[in-house]
């Protein structure tokens, strides 16, 4: 018979082999074994798992919870057992987007939030910047403007007041980027800016103008531009020298 | 050769023709034979670093020979300059390294002159970089050691660029050779939302010296409270802490002053409209504190503030003093972070 300290190990290295195992070969993570009393959530993207999605829950235009789809995620008893009362909101960084789920039909079981492909496109950028400046690094930005989401749910850096300056912030170091997004309206802004006292010169940027392949004209809004991305887009970003931070 | 190490053409030299030096081409940096004899006399100078900054010049050791022999001026192109600039940094580095583990540091307040031990160089060079056109308002005024502390506000000043609202913090007193200021900043951006509901942003803020975090937690009326990741030392330098080292300053012999104006940080402002803000405003806060020779002596808070009452406003930013006095050490939250920071520095407590 095993001693208690073997079974230990055994058990250990069992949890662990559980841990570590590799997704299977279609990138679907294992589903976890639902209990009839819970309630699971899971995202998914174009039929795969989203593994990297966040689930806000919201209640009276609050955030309430945030939880981590990678990508099955478990939903507390509480929030479970008000789930009818509750919204959920989903945020994903691959492809980048907000969606608002529609609610669980059912306060047990399986809650899955499936989003098609063809909500899937790729933006497409180009960073021009002013004769004689070699661009080291901009801070690409974009937003979802959803208009069913309060850009403070958008926004939302967790369950109090504080928000993010944009959905995703990427640091650009070459002149072309590439990003999976959902469809949408968008507000995109980029610059480079050090901070530093008002008339120090640090060869901060900003951005002067967007052009789009997309249908109509980007918006100047905000310091960035608000645009329309139906389907994969090219997006020219012009940038300018700026007087300051 | 990527060097022109040569004599100035106006100054008498004994030219060696030997040394293969050549003739300067036109817009050179001149490093004068004195400069360098100088900086020769420096106890932190050695050959070995003296043949290892001439070698990242691609001078040849006869080139070099003929500088350390107080035999020519160094003339630089403005690359050559900047590579210079930038091998004696990383010389800072290494030196800041050996400080911790009780050697010498190198460098500070902007002065080529050295640290030794645990101590702050004294800076016995003067500039003069920001003409006052107007100067402000005194707002406190104190004895601290043998000199006084000075605090102005909302001074119009150039300095190549030029600012409307600088505040000030000035020593003076005949000692001023040992003192520098050593400032930290927080900032926050607070979006107001129709509702009256508050929302400070989170985010990174980049600076030439690190970056930091936002300070959540700030309302229209009230700050947020800063946290390690919240502050930052205020310097162009990464290895030089002190704001004199590359922020605009005038230093004369028995006086340093330390000009500021934070930026409004546009971009910021503009986001925190895009996300639904109807009024925003931007808080800079700094503890500034003068530390003379090795310890901190006295401590000034300030914040400026911005307010934007709308996505197209240019608001006058406005100065408020906070507490001023005595002071014996860094508060625990800011100490973390510089000496995270500047850890050759880490003497400062």
């Amino acid at each position: 018979m095993a001693a208690a300290g073997e079974m230990s190990l055994l058990l250990l290295a069992a949890l662990s082999m559980g841990a570590c195992r590799s997704p299977s070969s279609d990138g679907t993570a294992p589903r976890p074994e639902p209990s009839a009393d819970a309630l699971h959530g899971r995202v998914t993207v174009a039929g795969k798992d989203a593994s990297d999605a966040e689930v806000l829950v919201v209640r009276g235009g609050q955030v309430i919870a945030v939880l981590k789809a990678s990508p099955a995620f478990e939903i507390p008893p509480e929030l479970a057992a008000a789930c009818a009362e509750l919204r959920w909101i989903v945020r994903l960084t691959a492809p980048l987007g907000v969606v608002a789920a529609q609610p669980p039909k059912s306060c047990r079981g399986a809650f899955e939030v499936a989003i098609d492909a063809s909500r899937v496109a790729t933006l497409r950028g180009a960073l021009l910047a002013p004769s004689g400046v070699t661009l080291d690094w901009v801070d690409v930005k974009l937003t979802p403007r959803v208009p069913e989401i309060d850009p403070t749910l958008v926004l939302a850096d967790g369950p109090n007041p504080n928000l993010r300056e944009a959905l995703s912030v990427s640091r650009q170091t070459k002149a072309a980027f590439e990003l999976p997004v959902l469809t949408g309206t968008w507000w995109l802004a980029a610059d480079r800016t050090i901070d530093a006292p008002v008339g120090t010169k640090t060869g901060n940027l900003r951005l002067e103008s967007v052009t789009s392949s997309g249908s109509g004209a980007p918006r100047a809004e905000f310091g960035g531009y608000t645009l329309e991305i139906a389907a994969d887009t090219d997006v020219k970003l012009t940038l300018r020298e700026a007087d300051g931070p | 050769m990527p060097a022109q190490q040569e004599p100035q053409q106006e100054a008498p030299v004994d030219k060696n023709p030997e040394d293969g030096l050549a003739a300067p081409a036109a817009d050179l940096v001149t490093i004068s034979r004195g400069q360098i004899a100088e900086a020769l006399r420096s106890p932190m100078a050695s050959a070995s670093a003296a043949n290892a900054l001439g070698a990242s010049l691609g001078l040849t050791p006869l080139q070099i020979a003929a500088l350390v022999a107080g035999r020519s001026d160094l003339k630089l192109t403005q690359t050559q300059y900047e590579n210079l600039r930038r091998s004696v940094t990383e010389l800072y580095q290494s030196r800041g390294t050996e400080a911790q583990d009780g050697g010498s540091t190198c460098g500070s307040s902007g002065s080529p002159t050295t640290t030794t031990g645990s101590k702050v160089a004294p800076v016995t060079t003067t500039n003069s970089t920001v003409t006052e056109t107007t100067a402000g308002t005194t707002t406190h005024t104190e004895a601290v050691g043998s000199g006084t502390v000075t605090v102005r506000t909302d001074i119009k000043g150039t300095f190549g660029g030029s600012a409307d609202h600088l505040f000030a913090f000035s020593y003076k007193g005949t000692d001023s050779a040992d003192n520098h200021w050593l400032q930290f900043i927080h900032r926050e951006i607070v979006g107001i939302h129709a509702d009256g509901s508050a929302h400070p942003q989170v985010g990174s803020i980049t600076t030439s010296g690190g970056s930091y975090q936002l300070t959540p937690g700030g309302t229209a009326t009230t700050n947020g409270v800063p946290g390690q990741a919240n502050y930052n030392t205020d310097t162009a330098s990464s290895t030089d802490p002190f704001y004199e080292a590359g922020f605009i300053n005038n230093r004369t012999a028995d006086s340093t002053t330390m000009y500021d104006q934070p930026s409004a940080a546009v971009s910021r402002v503009q986001a925190a409209f895009a996300a639904g803000a109807t009024r925003v405003i931007s808080r800079a806060h700094f503890d500034t504190y003068l530390i003379t020779v090795d310890h901190v002596v006295y401590h000034v808070q300030l914040t400026m503030e911005y307010d934007f009452t709308s996505a197209t406003a240019n608001p006058a930013p406005v100065s408020t003093m906070g507490a001023a006095g005595a002071a014996t050490a860094l508060p625990a939250t800011i100490a973390a972070k510089f000496h995270a920071q500047f850890p050759a520095f880490a003497f400062i407590k």
